[in-house]
């Protein structure tokens, strides 16, 4: 367990609290949400369940204490309307809208900036791929808060991530301005540093060392989408067919690492795997806390797992 | 014809959306062989005689210290235990790039030097700074034996020698080079006017120096007796502004003035990382363009 000599900078979006010294906020996760088969089409009963999904998220992160946000997956553009109009209805909580395309994320900035909730944006993710349009999108409808992706597929170590946060890398479509840069130029004050989970076999473990690492190095929020790593492990996509339980535990356990390495945030993976995911991460931030206090002398927050879960 | 040739680093610009795009399907494709392939076609294509991997993989340090037993990286190489060789670090890519390169053009290998290596790392493990830089030159002679199969040239790179010269520099690069067979070459960047004498002594063939920034480093070598080939800095690799080929012929015909046309190379100062893609290039075209002017009036 880790507690920093760098200042730790609360971010603070919409009363959800990321980041500090380890044990002092609990980790924020972020449930996916119409990413897969289930919505593969969004009709009545696709957004019905969507509904479902969230509330039950919600009632766990109030049992729990573990703060818990949806990760709006739009994976067309034509989709960011319906699905970012089902979470508006569906929670007051903040949010992050999440596509691998940059020109879809443009749009649903622009739609949310027309709906009035930018104030509850976190946009994910300002990452290697950004495009100058993206970049003119951010500057007119800026986002409350930002993730910035260290992914640097020049270079995976711990290093280069950074590179790619402060340089970078040679890959961007901005000269001579790292993804940092990028998000001070555009106007988010309020940034969430992602690691980049990789493969194994990509240099995985840096994924998880990068955590603090970087909250030396910066002093902001980090975290990281884990599951992904997992996820692309050949081994378990096979045994996962015939022990579905057994790669929940598997994934709970992964998802529970993001804050024994001082992580603030995690990508967790489909929202419908809270239930496992978020006791297995409240038992983390508990023993953190616990530590931290014993230890460091941290004040944990009130509402934390720490206090609320005896 | 007086050869040209490159120090080592080079830099690239590699499409971001593209491997985002990989990316978040799910694949994560090591943008690296991308970068040595750009930065060799880009060196053919401004008409170098020999030319390097550029060396993209990272910085020249780390490079080479993250491939020994023995080194953690952070910031700085970390030194926890006794150092041992791991396994080649370039020859890799060299081996790549070998097959990318007509017969007309050769291949440098480079080498971060042991003196440099031992200078950037923290030790936490040897007594004293001879001891380590020993211990990496242990491990990089293995590795310039891997080199000396796949490419024409060895250069061993000691940026330290210029700034802080130690006695037992030529031991220390000498036993990296060891038994390799390809011609032998010393690059040190700064002024070296104060430690010509002493690298002249080196048993190496070639010696390269950064002589567009330093032109006073003629004055230095003027007075002494060397046999070595010498490797003209012609070109700044600290100026993002490409100099023109006049200008660049300029310095070469200084060059022309000092030594025979036998025991010269032309080359930039230094390694060309920090500069714009279309920065080096230019620099690279022109230094080519200047030495074909300067070879038809010869």
């Amino acid at each position: 367990m880790y507690s920093f000599m760098k200042e730790q900078e609360v971010v603070d979006v919409c009363g959800v609290k990321f980041g500090g010294q380890p044990g002092e906020n609990p980790t924020v996760l972020f449930g996916t949400l119409f990413y897969g088969r289930d919505f593969k089409v969004l009709d009545d009963a696709a957004l019905s369940m969507a509904k479902n999904l969230i509330l039950a998220q919600e009632k766990l992160s109030r049992e729990t204490g573990v703060p818990a946000l949806v990760d709006i997956y739009i994976k067309d553009e034509k989709l960011v309307e319906r699905e970012v109009n089902l979470v508006l209805d569906s929670t007051d909580m903040p949010f992050s809208i999440d596509s691998s395309d940059a020109e879809t994320r443009a749009i649903a900035l622009k739609y949310l900036s027309k709906a009035g909730a930018l104030d509850r944006v976190i946009y994910n993710s300002i990452n290697l791929g950004l495009t100058a349009d993206e970049v003119k999108a951010l500057s007119k409808h800026t986002p409350e808060a930002a993730v910035v992706l260290a992914y640097n597929p020049r270079d995976m170590s711990v290093d280069g991530r950074a590179e790619m946060l402060s340089t970078g890398a040679g890959m961007l479509c901005v000269k001579d301005r790292g993804l940092l840069d990028v998000a001070g130029d555009v106007g988010v004050g309020k940034v969430l540093l992602d690691t980049g989970a990789t493969p194994f076999g990509s240099m995985s473990a840096e994924t998880l060392r990068a955590i603090p690492v970087f909250k030396n190095e910066f002093g902001l929020p980090v975290g990281c989408s884990i599951h992904n790593t997992l996820e692309s492990w050949s081994w378990m996509r096979d045994w996962r067919q015939n022990n579905p339980e057994a790669y929940g535990c598997a994934d709970a356990a992964v998802n529970s690492m993001v804050p024994l390495c001082s992580g603030d945030f995690i990508v967790y993976g489909p929202i419908s795997s809270c239930g496992r995911v978020m006791p297995a991460v409240a038992f983390a931030d508990k023993l953190v806390a616990e530590g931290a206090a014993d230890y460091f002398g941290v004040k944990v927050s009130e509402g934390h797992p720490y206090h609320k879960l005896g | 014809m007086i050869p040209t040739t490159v120090i080592g680093s080079y830099p690239v610009r590699l499409d971001g959306v593209k491997y985002a795009g990989a990316y978040f399907s799910g694949r994560s494709v090591d943008a690296a062989d991308e970068s040595v392939s750009q930065a060799v076609e880009r060196q053919l294509e401004a008409g170098v005689d020999i030319i390097s991997d550029g060396q993209t993989r990272g910085g020249f340090v780390k490079i080479f210290a993250c491939k020994f037993r023995g080194v953690v990286m952070q910031k700085k190489p970390v030194v926890i235990r006794e150092i041992e060789y791991a396994g080649p670090s370039t020859a890799g890519d060299q081996l790549k790039v070998r097959g990318m390169l007509p017969d007309r053009v050769k291949l440098k290998g480079i080498i971060t030097g042991p003196y440099t290596l031992a200078k950037s790392s923290v030790n936490r493990h040897y007594d004293s700074l001879r001891e380590l830089a020993f211990a990496y030159a242990d491990g990089l002679a293995k590795e310039a034996e891997e080199l000396d199969k796949v490419v024409d040239y060895i250069q061993v790179d000691e940026p330290f020698y210029s700034v802080d010269y130690p006695e037992y520099g030529r031991e220390l690069t000498e036993k990296v080079f060891g038994g390799v067979k390809a011609p032998r070459m010393l690059h040190v960047c700064g002024d070296v006017s104060c430690v010509f004498k002493e690298l002249v002594e080196y048993k190496v063939d070639c010696l390269e120096h950064e002589f567009a920034a330093n032109p006073r480093l003629w004055d230095a070598v003027k007075d002494v007796d060397f046999t070595q080939t010498l490797g003209v800095g012609v070109v700044r690799s600290d100026l993002n502004k490409v100099e023109s080929a006049g200008e660049i012929r300029g310095r070469m015909e200084t060059a022309l003035k000092h030594l025979d046309e036998e025991r010269l190379m032309f080359n930039p100062d230094c390694g060309l990382r920090s500069l714009d893609p279309e920065v080096a290039y230019g620099k690279l075209r022109n230094m080519v363009e200047a030495r074909n002017k300067l070879e038809r009036r010869i």
